[in-house]
């Protein structure tokens, strides 16, 4: 019971630091108005655009996915899923870098550890990281909604409903990987080491997964292990059977927090 | 009385490097303890291991019967790491309430007014630890150590780097302080120690060399005299008075005496009026061997 307490405890830090400091501010100011752009000119442009039936996109993707991307019934989702599905990602190995690394290398993790125990502190990090990053995703949905409402005030049933699909299969999709820079931050000693790891080890672990997949065919199958590796069957979708594979970003993140809490707790201060 | 920290065949490495060898070690609840050694002696280890921050490489570390580093370890102790420093995104305010509210102390505010009091610090409570000097920054790290009335307080090198007028604070601090808790503290400064602390854990090249009451028995029948830097004496002038067995300079203004006190108990007396009628003054004299006499002679 205390230790539940004192998980939420520190994620209420992580949201005031995030919110209230200096540094939260600069971070969430910076994604805002990438966002602002990216919904301004990218998601009402394209949309525009995909209401039209043009074919732009396709130079860029499959044509299946073209496909299952006119097949949306509110463009501006289908062009944000698309940016979403790649760049939140991105922005979470940036927003999620700093969990604990930061803290070791300057010993403030020997002084929250007198107070609390280790598994509170890694969970507790982990939540607040990943409320943060849900209440910007939320940010971005909502503010994908009232474009749409703009447009066609008439489409707000259908804009609010895919709203909540798309929301939920985002935040799967981030919880995986916010759970996995939180293992590397217990062996990081700063968010930007944190960072650059992180997409080493994507790299290197996925080039490892195909060079012995081609010798190995059921290698292949450890690619299930990164997180992001459902992001080609989310592009196909466009409702709720999308979740149909939910069960992969959930056992990630639970493999990868159970990794991480074992060792935080096995690992030096 | 009860044993606080327990500590039985407790060795840990460091790659090839030794730490601590075969420490067994009981220490109760009660006066400061001070922990000392020269560097590399294994003193921070041991805080290390006592806090939980690392594990042993071999045998046991309790603290209040609970293994180092579990909750129930945790609800009891706290400390000041060597090299910690507190966040400098949030006011020292905010961090110590938020290490109140998670140590579950009822009006978390409160108590931290209360911790910060007793360093002198109150007025600094909206600050940053970024501006606060390195003294100043020491004294808030202890109040975070007071949080919650804990049972035990572990102290690595809490006056190392500060000012005279900072170290005094400090030392004042532990010592109204060590009725409700049992501090230990390791330092270089044992002079200070000295001050404080009922009991010497020696620790050297990673082994348990002595743990000594700084009142033992051995301290009986011994003088120290710390004599001003403009007298000179020699070792055997102060022989001839009656009792004094032997007198050694350990230093060049540092007196050892060692006297018969059963049958000469008024050698100190005897003492001053020589050193009067030789015209050498003195700064201190004190019963017993100095902290550091009994330590690393």
């Amino acid at each position: 019971m205390n230790s539940l307490k004192n998980t939420l405890i520190i994620a209420a830090l992580e949201l005031r630091r995030a919110f209230t400091t200096r540094r939260g501010m600069t971070v969430i100011i910076a994604f805002v108005l990438i966002w602002g752009l990216l919904l301004r000119y990218g998601v009402v442009g394209a949309a525009q655009w995909l209401t039209g039936g043009g074919n732009v996109i396709g130079s860029m993707f499959n044509s299946s996915t073209i496909r299952a991307l006119l097949n949306w019934e509110v463009a501006e989702f289908a062009v944000l899923w698309v940016l979403s599905l790649y760049l939140f990602p991105m922005f979470c190995l940036i927003l999620a870098a700093d969990q604990t690394a930061s803290d070791r290398a300057r010993g403030t993790l020997r002084l929250l550890t007198l107070h609390a125990t280790r598994g509170s502190v890694f969970i507790g990090r982990f939540t607040g990281l990943y409320l943060i990053q849900l209440l910007l995703l939320a940010l971005v949905v909502i503010a994908t909604v009232v474009l749409v409402l703009i447009r066609d005030a008439s489409l707000s049933t259908t804009a609010t409903e895919t709203a909540a699909m798309v929301f939920v299969n985002l935040a799967l999709l981030i919880a995986a990987y916010t759970a996995a820079m939180a293992l590397i931050n217990v062996f990081a000693s700063s968010a930007r080491q944190a960072t650059t790891w992180a997409i080493i080890l994507w790299i290197v672990i996925g080039l490892i997964i195909f060079w012995v997949g081609r010798y190995v065919q059921q290698a292949e199958l450890l690619r299930w292990i990164l997180p992001g590796a459902h992001i080609k069957f989310l592009l196909q979708q466009n409702s709720w059977q999308s979740l149909q594979i939910a069960f992969v970003p959930l056992l990630q993140t639970i493999g990868l927090l159970g990794t991480g809490y074992i060792a935080m707790r096995m690992r030096d201060l | 009385m009860s044993m606080i920290i327990e500590c039985t065949a407790l060795s840990k490495h460091y790659g090839r490097t030794i730490a601590l060898r075969d420490i067994n070690l009981q220490l109760k609840a009660g006066a400061p303890i001070a922990l000392v050694g020269p560097n590399g002696a294994g003193k921070t280890t041991l805080l290390s291991l006592l806090c939980g921050y690392i594990r042993p490489g071999s045998g046991d570390v309790t603290v209040m019967g609970q293994r180092a580093g579990s909750q129930n370890a945790i609800r009891h102790i706290s400390a000041l790491p060597q090299d910690a420093s507190l966040d400098p995104n949030f006011s020292i305010g905010i961090q110590l309430r938020h290490y109140a509210r998670l140590r579950n102390v009822s009006n978390a505010t409160a108590e931290v007014r209360r911790v910060l009091r007793l360093v002198q610090l109150e007025d600094q409570i909206n600050a940053k630890a970024t501006q606060l000097s390195h003294g100043m920054r020491k004294r808030v790290l202890l109040a975070q150590s007071l949080i919650g009335n804990p049972t035990l307080v572990l102290l690595d090198e809490p006056t190392a780097g500060i000012d005279p007028p900072n170290v005094k604070i400090i030392r004042e601090m532990i010592a109204r302080q060590a009725t409700d808790a049992t501090f230990v503290v390791s330092s270089h400064n044992l002079d200070e120690l000295e001050k404080i602390c009922g009991t010497v854990v020696h620790l050297a090249a990673g082994e348990l060399r002595g743990v000594n009451a700084i009142d033992d028995v051995n301290n009986e029948g011994v003088l120290t005299v710390v004599l001003s830097a403009d007298s000179i004496m020699e070792d055997h002038a102060i022989d001839q008075i009656d009792g004094i067995k032997t007198a050694r300079l350990r230093t060049p203004t540092e007196l050892v005496i060692e006297y018969d006190h059963q049958h000469y108990p008024d050698t100190d007396i005897a003492v001053l009026s020589w050193l009067s009628q030789h015209g050498l003054r003195y700064r201190r004299i004190s019963k017993g061997r100095s902290l550091e006499e009994q330590v690393f002679n």
